[in-house]
């Protein structure tokens, strides 16, 4: 069980499922919540919790494309790119880096989530290689296998962070 | 080849047949057994070399599977509501194993009931939860953490009523302390080594995983250790290595297959007069279980922070009993300090006794809403009961409006 505060004051807390995955739930400012439940094999179940209640009001099954697709929506929409000089500063400030993972690496059998690279370096994994084939925005569930190839995104420091990580 | 496929076939009518019936298919495969099997109601099927094998590595793999998910890792993750809810849980340990010596199987008897009564069917909560529209409840997440303290317990609880049985004294204990050694020393500094010995690919990881699970559990033997336990311990220090989704997926279709042969053995070593002959006894355990885990899941509920309802909830989803429950009935009844007949009256029991506590938890299960509601009212404040009426009424002119629009 972890508790997870990004800038913005929401709260994430994550709770394993020991045998049927992971939960994520997530309080909502106009009261209630909502909870997302992954499966190993990547389906997602939303709920949603009204206010005072501790049985979900509603229900969504998402198979594994239609999580993503869903996860696309909401990245594209939330995420605006800012115009003009703003997008030079944002671009000088980044850094893209391609790092193959070796077998013996920590990551190598873990998944997106559980390895906790963006959480512990800032880095975010944008892409994987693997066997010529590209997995877009990889979800949480994910699973990291030996020679993968990791497309990273983040500041200078958060890459050379993740490098380390990903070698030790 | 003919026994392997006619094992698979029986297996998958068995487990269909179950799920039609809207229970688990373990029901399925253990009636298989009990009324196919060589003392069963019609005799057709005979325990043969493949079926023997497939069921001792059925057990093996579950318990090994077990292990994976449910590490003392995820009881610490649980953190204090989960320790609470399960040190409320263990109450059912000391009232079955009272049970047990009232009934006149003296103390250590007494244990293997209360043992036997105990622990709760993860294998088989997992699955049911996973089927069904709960998993976002509160109790879904104490009954899962429950689960994990529970088997951990077993483990210490296993290697007592092991030594406690045996007959070889302080060979036994030798061999007990040796083992545990061992896996301290792979806990403790074997995380990397485990991690490179299987980081491999395809059909080399199956071939490396599929050794470890099976010369563990052996060697385990060889020194006296319960190959279950020895399997559990070993699925847990493979859960920290960081392999453990590679495994799984790469054990995954042996452990469907031998899990489901490892129920029907069971059944199949049930002499079906002696299953009926233990009746009264199985449908007594049943009851008092019935009525033990719904107080326990109460009183354990409300203890670690959850609402009445959900407290009555987590009662309901522990009720399903299983493969922990089978393996210390065969202990009980190879155990040279029981008396045969005490072992066997054990054994015939306990099966008969799992066979109705997984279709009761099935069925709590599928009527979970209707069943946990009734149950609520019982123990609701009267503020709450204000509150459900109020709702039924909302919801009554709700439906009064829609006709009345149409």
């Amino acid at each position: 069980m972890s508790d997870a505060a990004s800038g913005t004051g929401i709260e994430i807390r994550e709770v394993t499922l020991p045998g049927v995955g992971k939960k994520y739930v997530m309080s909502l400012r106009a009261g209630g919540s909502l909870a997302v439940v992954v499966r190993p094999d990547g389906e997602h179940h939303v709920y949603h919790f009204l206010e005072g209640d501790d049985r979900p009001s509603d229900a969504v099954k998402l198979d594994a494309d239609e999580a993503q697709q869903l996860a696309n929506l909401l990245g594209r929409l939330v995420v605006q790119a800012p115009a003009g000089e703003d997008l030079d500063l944002v671009l000088g400030a980044m850094e893209i880096e391609w790092v193959t993972l070796e077998p013996d690496s920590l990551l190598v059998g873990k998944t997106v989530g559980d390895s906790q690279l963006r959480r512990k370096t800032g880095a975010s994994v944008m892409a994987v290689l693997r066997h010529g084939r590209a997995v877009v925005n990889p979800g949480v569930d994910t699973v990291f296998e030996a020679r993968d190839t990791l497309l990273l995104i983040g500041s200078p420091d958060q890459t050379d962070a993740a490098r380390t990580l990903i070698a030790g | 080849m003919l026994e392997l496929g006619l094992l698979s076939l029986g297996l998958y009518l068995a487990g269909w047949g179950a799920r039609k019936l809207g229970v688990s298919p373990v029901v399925g495969y253990l009636l298989l057994g009990i009324l196919l099997g060589p003392h069963g109601l019609a005799p057709v099927y005979r325990l043969g070399p493949v079926t023997e094998l497939l069921g001792e590595l059925g057990l093996v793999l579950l318990l090994f599977f077990l292990g994976l998910e449910f590490s003392l890792g995820r009881l610490l993750e649980g953190a204090r509501p989960t320790l609470v809810a399960g040190g409320v849980d263990l109450a059912q340990l000391a009232l079955g194993t009272v049970l047990g010596w009232g009934l006149g199987f003296g103390w250590l008897g007494g244990l293997f009931l209360g043992a036997i009564m105990y622990v709760s069917s993860s294998g088989v909560i997992a699955r049911l939860l996973s089927d069904s529209e709960l998993l976002a409840y509160p109790e879904a997440e104490r009954t899962l953490g429950v689960l994990v303290f529970e088997d951990l317990a077993m483990v210490a609880v296993l290697i007592g009523l092991g030594l406690a049985a045996s007959s070889g004294g302080a060979w036994a204990f030798a061999g007990a302390a040796l083992f545990l050694a061992l896996y301290g020393l792979l806990a403790r500094f074997g995380g990397r080594w485990l991690r490179r010995l299987l980081a491999r690919e395809e059909e080399a990881l199956a071939l490396v995983a599929l050794a470890l699970v099976a010369l563990v559990p052996a060697g385990a033997v060889a020194l006296r250790f319960p190959a279950a336990v020895a399997a559990f311990l070993l699925g847990t220090a493979v859960a920290e290595s960081g392999q453990q989704r590679r495994v799984e997926v790469a054990l995954r279709s042996w452990y469907e297959v031998a899990a489901a042969v490892f129920f029907a053995v069971v059944g199949m070593r049930v002499d079906l007069a002696g299953a009926v002959r233990e009746l009264p006894l199985a449908l007594l355990m049943a009851a008092v279980t019935t009525a033990m885990s719904l107080v326990t899941g109460f009183v354990g509920g409300r203890a670690s922070g959850l609402g009445r309802r959900a407290s009555l909830g987590h009662g309901l989803m522990l009720l399903p009993r299983g493969e922990f429950s089978l393996v210390v009935a065969g202990l009980a009844a190879e155990a040279a300090a029981l008396s045969t007949g005490a072992g066997r009256a054990l054994l015939g029991a306990t099966s008969v006794y799992v066979v109705l506590m997984v279709t009761l938890g099935s069925l709590a299960f599928a009527r979970f809403e209707a069943i946990n509601e009734r149950l609520a009212r019982l123990v609701e404040t009267p503020a709450e009961r204000a509150r459900r009426r109020a709702r039924q009424e909302a919801l009554d002119s709700v439906s009064l409006d829609s006709v009345s629009l149409e």
